[in-house]
């Protein structure tokens, strides 16, 4: 069974799976499409509001005579990704303690 | 599902986005497909359903840049940007644009854009009405004016109060024209908060 994922958690897993190294998108959906699942939250809207917002930069590299798009993460995708990151881990505090505490009767 | 389809079906869809927009969208789905290879082209497709919901969340997207106010490729503008008429008109389009893509039953689609397209027709009956009454009021003060003229020599007395009368008039609508633009505004507002909020229940689900 998979848990949706919303919008803001969905930035945050772009923005750590590039900051590991810079991506191409159908890599990107490799890594994020077994957590994720790509027909619930379509990965080019995200992307596109990364860029927008100025998180992500990009750049073309020609493989195998066609482009093959790069994302790459920047200072500020760096700060909103360590944002997203200290708001996980409230979050997942807060849900673990509401699904895993065991009673003690 | 085909990938030819697919990529038709979305090219269509997202036919109505600024070019630059919607190539990028386009070359993002190229290239994901050219990269899956023949052997993964199927499950890439499978993974992203209908070329119709794939449009409508891009164009969901686009139209809430455009309502947030949020920076654009097709044109910045500061924070009061969103305000300005122009602005104003684009965002109802796309606001159309997004009832027509949303994949809801037919029947609600229709609704909404004929409730749509009622509201701004009744807006338009009411600016053309409001426009004429304007224009005659401003016509019988200059008519008034010029009639004062030609009459200046056979009966001064009353040329004068003519052309008194007709400045008089001019005034008025000077006054007259700033309240009236205000609520000519308010109106274009209400009727664009109106289809937003109809726009968001049909969608509210399917277009997150």
């Amino acid at each position: 069974m998979k848990l949706p994922v919303s919008a803001g958690l969905l930035e945050a897993c772009v923005l750590a799976v590039v900051r590991r190294g810079d991506t191409y998108g159908y890599q990107l959906t490799q890594e994020l499409g077994e957590v994720v699942g790509l027909s619930e939250s379509t990965l080019y809207p995200v992307l596109r509001r990364l860029m927008k917002e100025g998180a992500l930069s990009c750049y073309d590299q020609p493989v195998d005579g066609r482009n093959r798009r790069y994302y790459r993460i920047t200072p500020a995708g760096e700060a909103q990704y360590r944002a997203y990151i200290e708001a996980w881990l409230a979050h997942k505090m807060a849900i673990d303690n509401i699904l895993l505490e065991e009673s003690h009767g | 599902m085909d990938r030819q389809f697919f990529m038709e079906e979305l090219a269509r869809r997202l036919s109505v986005l600024p070019p630059s927009e919607r190539e990028a969208a386009l070359g993002f789905y190229t290239e994901l497909l050219d990269e899956a290879g023949v052997e993964n082209e199927r499950k890439v497709l499978e993974e992203l359903g209908s070329p119709y919901q794939v449009a409508a969340k891009i164009l969901a997207e686009f139209a809430a840049d455009q309502t947030l106010g949020r920076e654009s490729a097709t044109g910045g503008g500061g924070p009061y940007a969103s305000g300005s008429p122009r602005r104003r008109i684009s965002w109802l389009w796309y606001l159309l644009l997004g009832i027509l893509a949303a994949p809801v039953a037919l029947p609600a689609a229709v609704a909404a854009i004929a409730a749509v397209v009622g509201m701004l027709v009744a807006l338009g009956v009411v600016l053309v009405a409001v426009g004429a009454g304007f224009v005659g009021w401003a016509g019988a003060g200059v008519g008034l004016f010029i009639a004062g003229i030609y009459s200046m020599a056979v009966f001064p007395a009353g040329s004068i109060t003519l052309i008194g009368l007709s400045l008089m008039m001019t005034a008025v609508t000077l006054l007259v024209f700033i309240p009236l633009r205000y609520v000519v505004e308010r109106m274009i507002d209400l009727v664009v908060r109106g289809a937003a909020y109809a726009f968001n229940k049909l969608t509210g689900g399917a277009a997150r």
